[in-house]
């Protein structure tokens, strides 16, 4: 266990000490520390007996009689953050305030890291926090310097325009431009135009190329208006600030991104209404950019919002839900809501079986994305079984140099680090970041993910000189792609410092 | 494909009234209902795909509309003339101010047995290069090479992903030269064709890249279009998709047109489909993105009763160019045989062979004998199997001449046993039915 955790769990047990009444609220970060919580506290007061109770599900009565029944020990309310949502749950513990801190119980509170929960129940059960024995904020060290959650990579489409090489891709480039140049800017021309631009964009969007990529789209947008595309209107318009926004993103411009993305919205939900597929695409591409700024609330409401407007135009068991719910189900996840974010995920993965049947890519990406969710839930094995599905069914298709097979056994390396098979993680991570490097050159940003998950493992196993060095490459990477601010950035000099202490 | 003629005598009357031939409006056989189709026009096919109307003259406008691309679905009954009208439109559209059209038939060419919009995808592309090749209209060098590239690199990855036989072999016609795609083009079809693991392998792979296809798909059209203008060959490229209703099941065409949306919506080229009936119900999920028209029977009876004399006499039209009036014992055996057939020319046409095979060869005339056998056994075969509850709105429908829309209505839309006239808020239940026990005793 790493220093920092250790001490921070050393506290808690000094703030338990002594059999009388404690309220105490665990912030975690990583759903793993509340059963390590739980695990340290019972060693170190094994005397003391223990009950564990999930809020989910459960009215304010039973509730009430466990914890009164119990009478003493430790209660663990697993999931207290439920109590803000639960008006009910929520009189029935301020009410019951006073009866329940007369007796010798310890109650330990587990809430999601993060401002949202903890002003919430601030303002909630007032009462309550004003007799806070003790409030903590678990962070996983052990976790994030090997194999955090966050190094899972999302199954993307499958690019292939351009080739295969990075090469060929830039000539392809350059091969559309001079189209673009040889062509009249006339509005008759505008469709050809158009489609010669999208395509140097869905290359450099491949290709890692954003910087091109954005120059182009502004480029795009410029003819646009020259050529008077006043028919192409605003829903052209919409279209070309959506794919600004995206390349805004890609860079980490995200407050930029996310005033172009809520304009394009705000356009189509003018030029379609509510419930129209292209508003659901906006809302959805919108959602990923709060996403990345962490500003999940707003990236599961358009989410929520786009889920509910493709179940209204495509019924249940189309592929645009299912692509809508895995999507949701990732927000989810950022929240801490596993269950719920496996929930759908499980829905969607079974609408694509029926769909698509078992050796179909949209079931990989599915069966990857749940594996994220039971790797955070903590069922590392059930997450290897699912990406190993997954891996033998890209393999079969794409065959074992295509970015799809990388992604997926970059994730299976993620569980099995965790699982302490760090020779194994190592070998596939070590694949991986040589068939992307043949797919995408040396300064793609997906290699610059390969070398920092390949560092971590490398840390894990005791050879830092190469984590290291790992953690430098991806690091020239970063910059050289997205500059010197990128959030990105700031995460990875985090890591190498940490490597240094 | 043999082409039918006019019946002189009886014995020819079996081939002239053959309903699986398409008839164009150059066929001798053409008749335009346009004018009797009730609210339905034409005009309402043009003005959606964004052609500009003046008189006889219909002219397209790429710097106007260029952008503005329009898929539309002509949906309507079987038997109702949709090929017929859909080649009737290829011919007044096909013109240097206006589309280049190139008709995709699928029935002729592709599995009707087993049929994906992939399959259909690759279809219109081996059809528009055929017509390219065809005039020697040559797109940009580069990129034809590219999409030639692009799409060998997929039968490479369809060849990976296939393990239990060999692979997609590209054909070789050497003298195919700039439009050696062509061999591309017909491997894949060929593919989709072949063993289930081969089709299967071909789709997949075309889904899996579909962001990618459909780019190439939609650059080759805009790089097509700008050659057909430069050859003053056309405006615009206009896919006319037709046959989808002839697929094996109800589920393959639901498959092909409602799971398949978000696909169809990402392909950027004028494109006009027939729309089978079962999916008229989809219409309004269709609306979203697509333009959808209901293309009804010739009205024979206004909803008052009173009979539309022109319908009648444009059906006589329709016959006579057929058969001639010689075969016939009389007008009213005419009459009363355009009568049944409700206002569907292929109805009729199924009237007319069947009152064929009871009239008397001996007098060598359809009589009016022949044709109330021919009647009372239609109706009698089309009233079987129909329930209860199907009774019931038929009486409905008979009696306020429109139902609201549910299941029950949908599936004897489905059947022919209701017919949609207008716009589809005339229905009238179809007149064999009239004949049999069982719509005396319900309605």
């Amino acid at each position: 266990m790493s220093k920092p955790l250790y001490e921070e769990l050393s506290y808690l047990a000094h703030a338990v000490e002594g059999e009388t009444f404690h309220f105490i609220v665990v912030q975690w970060t990583h759903f793993s520390l509340i059963q390590k919580t739980k695990d340290y506290l019972l060693q170190q007061f094994p005397e003391r007996s223990a009950c564990s109770i999930h809020l989910k599900g459960t009215s304010y009565e039973p509730l009430i009689s466990q914890i009164l029944d119990q009478a003493g020990g430790f209660i663990f309310l697993d999931d207290f953050e439920r109590l803000v949502d639960d008006p009910d749950l929520r009189v029935a513990f301020n009410q019951r305030r006073g009866k329940l801190a007369r007796l010798p119980l310890t109650i330990v509170a587990f809430i999601p890291s993060g401002e949202k929960y903890v002003t919430k129940l601030i303002k909630t059960i007032p009462d309550w926090w004003s007799v806070l024995t003790f409030f903590t904020t678990l962070e996983n060290k052990e976790e994030q310097i090997n194999l955090s959650r966050t190094v899972f990579n999302e199954p993307q489409n499958t690019y292939t325009l351009g080739g295969k090489q990075q090469e060929n891709r830039l000539a392809e480039i350059h091969r559309l431009k001079t189209r673009i140049a040889d062509t009249a800017p006339k509005p008759k021309n505008a469709a050809l135009i158009n489609q010669l631009y999208r395509q140097v964009l869905e290359i450099c969007e491949t290709a890692g190329l954003y910087q091109i990529g954005l120059e182009t789209v502004n480029e795009w947008l410029k003819i646009a208006f020259a050529l008077d595309y006043e028919k192409i209107d605003s829903i052209t318009f919409s279209f070309l600030l959506d794919r600004i926004g995206t390349f805004e993103q890609y860079l980490g411009h995200y407050d930029r991104a996310i005033s172009l993305m809520e304009k394009a919205l705000e356009l189509d939900l003018t030029n379609f209404g509510p419930d129209h597929s292209n508003v659901a695409v906006r809302q959805s591409n919108l959602a990923i950019v709060y996403r990345n700024l962490g500003q999940y609330e707003r990236a599961r409401d358009l989410l929520e919002s786009a889920l509910a407007s493709n179940l209204k135009i495509f019924g249940p068991d189309h592929q645009s839900v299912a692509n809508s719910q895995s999507n949701l189900a990732n927000v989810y996840r950022n929240l801490g809501q596993y269950e719920q974010g496996r929930d759908l995920l499980e829905v969607a993965l079974a609408s694509d079986l029926k769909n698509f049947g078992p050796d179909d890519p949209s079931v990989a990406a599915r069966q990857s994305n749940l594996a994220a969710v039971y790797f955070d839930l903590g069922q590392k094995e059930h997450a290897r079984n699912l990406l190993e599905a997954a891996l033998a069914t890209n393999l079969k298709i794409f065959g074992p140099d295509h970015p799809k097979v990388a992604t997926v056994q970059s994730n299976l390396a993620v569980v099995y680090g965790n699982l302490g098979q760090y020779e194994r993680a190592r070998d596939l991570l070590e694949a991986t970041l040589e068939s992307d490097l043949k797919n995408f050159g040396p300064n793609h940003p997906s290699i610059a993910t390969r070398y920092n998950n390949l560092a971590h493992v490398y840390a894990r196993m005791n050879e830092s000189s190469k984590a290291l060095e790992g953690f430098e490459k991806a690091l020239t990477i970063l910059k050289h792609n997205f500059g010197e601010n990128h959030p990105y950035v700031g995460i990875l000099l985090k890591s190498i410092v940490a490597l240094k202490e | 494909m043999i082409m039918s003629r006019k019946a002189i005598k009886f014995n020819e009357i079996n081939q002239a009234v053959n309903f699986d031939e398409p008839i164009g409006p150059d066929h001798a056989f053409f008749t335009d209902f346009s004018m009797v189709r009730g609210d339905f026009e034409e005009q309402i096919v043009y003005a959606n795909l964004n052609v500009d109307i003046d008189g006889d003259s219909l002219t397209f406008d790429p710097a106007l509309n260029g952008l503005n691309k329009v898929t539309f679905f002509l949906g309507g009954m079987r038997g109702s003339g949709k090929t017929t009208e859909l080649q009737k439109y290829a011919k007044k559209l096909q013109h240097t101010d206006c589309f280049f059209c190139v008709v995709c038939n699928i029935d002729e060419e592709l599995d009707l047995n087993n049929l994906e919009y992939m399959d259909i995808m690759v279809f219109q592309l081996e059809k528009l290069t055929q017509a390219l090749r065809e005039k020697d209209i040559r797109i940009d060098e580069g990129a034809m090479k590219s999409l030639e590239r692009w799409f060998q690199d997929t039968v490479e990855e369809v060849n990976r992903s296939i393990t239990g036989e060999a692979g997609i072999e590209i054909g070789a016609e050497a003298k195919l030269g700039f439009w050696s795609i062509l061999n591309i083009f017909g491997s894949l079809k060929a593919g989709m064709k072949g063993s289930v693991e081969r089709a299967s392998s071909v789709r997949s792979t075309l889904k899996n890249r579909f962001d990618d296809f459909a780019n190439q798909f939609n650059l080759y059209i805009e790089e097509a279009n700008v050659a057909i203008r430069k050859e003053n060959l056309g405006k615009e490229i206009l896919f006319i998709v037709d046959g989808l209703e002839k697929t094996m099941t109800s589920e393959t065409r639901r498959k092909i047109i409602m799971d398949e949306t978000n696909r169809i919506h990402k392909v950027e080229a004028y494109t006009l489909f027939t729309l089978p009936i079962e999916l008229m119900k989809e219409r309004e999920k269709l609306k979203q993105n697509f333009f959808v028209e209901s293309f009804p029977f010739v009205k024979l009876l206004e909803k008052n009763g009173q009979q539309r004399i022109d319908a009648l006499e444009q059906f006589k039209e329709f016959v006579f160019k057929r058969i001639d009036k010689s075969l016939f014992d009389s007008d009213a055996t005419i009459e009363k045989a355009i009568h049944y057939g409700g206002g569907s020319p292929r109805e009729l046409l199924r009237i007319l062979k069947t009152a064929t095979i009871f009239a008397d060869r001996a007098k060598g005339k359809i009589d009016i004998a022949a044709l109330d056998k021919a009647l009372q056994r239609m109706a009698n075969q089309t009233a079987l199997y129909i329930e209860p509850a199907q009774w019931e709105k038929i009486a409905q429908v008979a009696k306020n001449q429109t139902a609201a829309f549910d299941q029950t209505v949908q599936d004897l839309l489905e059947r022919n046993l209701l017919m949609e006239y207008n716009d589809g808020n005339y229905k009238r239940p179809n007149p064999l039915l009239e004949l049999s026990e069982a719509y005396r005793h319900y309605v």
